[in-house]
């Protein structure tokens, strides 16, 4: 009955394959097991080697990888999302607000270094901190890029729905 | 070994199985780079440094219960709705366990799962945003099922435990995913409130009088929801406290 409703074909690509293997490359995990109604697929490493196993239907041989030949549309860029224009702080700085009521913390636990200090270097997409907010942890990702001027809120304390966290020098 | 054969409403149903990891969660966040898709799930028969909250880990024996994270793509909520997110879940796992433990399944706020006193499931949930926009959502749940043995002090208690039989872990995934997907379709319904109201007649203690402990003080006081940021509402004399998980502990 499961398989007659679902009708949607998942077949893994060549692209998606090498991607899983650059994963399991990039990890001490020495297994993968992937299972969909279409494949079956099984990732072993042994020392430098990585041995793929295909014991589905549906996937063609994976010996060489070649481009993608689907007509793949073009990677939609997100929407440029622009220097903020909104409520700059003085003299050009950019602030960096907590998006929700929770707490701040500067580093992922308390072992680890703190994601960024005064004087670093942010590009956008980078974490800059963690607000946790009723056991949901949140990570920041900076929006613009530059330089972190200042550090305005304490680790481990509450911080309020848009209260700037970090300032920002874009230029 | 894990397959998801029910209809669910993502563009995936990828299964990641891992025989041991350190914490699914952990792997999944490093999918993310790959562009896995909403409704990837990673499951682990072992999993070693499990995150719980607060530090705490997540003591589950190999092979017998489910230990997995699904990745979504809550895009239409805004970060400070997020708390919609515990509430899709946790009704989720809770209206699955209703099928089989009819009346007895409690939500321990803000996002524990309890089978009468104890301890049945778990989730913990680490979000990505950028601004004021999220990006995923990792949900990781970690459901006792088959274990029949935990150390005094966790107050736990499986599925076996609490039915008295062997559950077939990957038809409990199917049906776990299926609640969870049916729950999370309503975030993105307008009826939020009544959907809310089932969370708060869900809550452990709702309602009831029981002693709590916030600011250093003991007190009675009584459950009477949440509000639109997740923060408890308890009501202490003729005030009502909004309460953020570090600031309470119920007592009993």
């Amino acid at each position: 009955m499961e398989n007659a409703s679902n009708k949607k074909k998942i077949v893994m690509k060549t692209k998606e394959i090498r991607d899983l293997i650059d994963f399991i490359a990039g990890t001490g995990l020495n297994e993968v097991h992937i299972e969909t109604e279409e494949l079956k697929l099984s990732v072993k490493r042994d020392r430098k080697i990585t041995q793929v196993i295909e014991a589905g239907a549906a996937v063609a041989p994976v010996a060489a990888p070649a481009p993608q030949p689907a007509a793949a549309p073009a990677p939609a860029a997100p929407a440029a999302t622009g220097k903020p224009a909104d409520s700059e702080p003085a003299s050009g700085l950019v602030e960096i607000k907590s998006p929700m009521i929770g707490t701040f913390y500067r580093s992922a636990n308390p072992e680890s270094d703190a994601f960024v200090n005064v004087g670093d270097s942010v590009s956008v997409g980078q974490t800059v901190c963690i607000v946790e907010a009723m056991k949901l942890f949140n990570e920041i990702e900076s929006e613009v890029s530059g330089k972190i001027v200042k550090v305005l809120v304490e680790n481990a304390t509450p911080v309020e729905y848009d209260q700037p966290l970090f300032l920002v020098d874009p230029s | 070994m894990y397959k998801i054969l029910a209809n669910l409403p993502f563009p995936t149903n990828q299964v990641y199985y891992l025989p041991s990891c350190h914490s699914t969660n952990e792997i999944a966040q490093n999918l993310l780079p790959a562009g896995v898709k909403e409704g990837t799930v990673v499951i682990t028969d072992a999993q070693t440094a499990g995150k719980g909250q607060a530090g705490n880990q997540w003591h589950s024996a190999p092979g017998q219960n489910l230990t997995f994270s699904l990745i979504l793509q809550p895009t239409f909520l805004k970060p400070n709705e997020q708390f919609l997110l515990t509430v899709a879940v946790s009704l989720g796992i809770k209206d699955m366990l209703e099928d089989i433990l009819p009346g007895e399944v409690k939500i321990k706020w803000p996002n524990d799962i309890y089978f009468r006193d104890r301890k049945i499931a778990g989730i913990l949930i680490e979000n990505t945003l950028r601004g004021s926009s999220f990006v995923v959502a990792v949900v990781g749940i970690g459901l006792n099922v088959n274990q029949v043995e935990f150390p005094a002090a966790l107050k736990a208690v499986s599925v076996k435990q609490a039915t008295g039989r062997h559950s077939d872990l990957n038809k409990l995934l199917n049906n776990l995913l299926v609640h969870i997907a049916h729950n999370y379709a309503m975030l993105k319904e307008r009826n939020r409130e009544n959907w809310r109201q089932r969370y708060h007649q869900s809550m452990l203690g709702f309602g009831e009088e029981r002693q709590f402990r916030a600011a250093g003080e003991e007190f009675t006081g009584v459950i009477r929801g949440t509000d639109e940021f997740g923060r408890l509402l308890l009501e202490r004399g003729k005030q009502t406290l909004r309460l953020q998980h570090k600031e309470v502990a119920m007592l009993g």
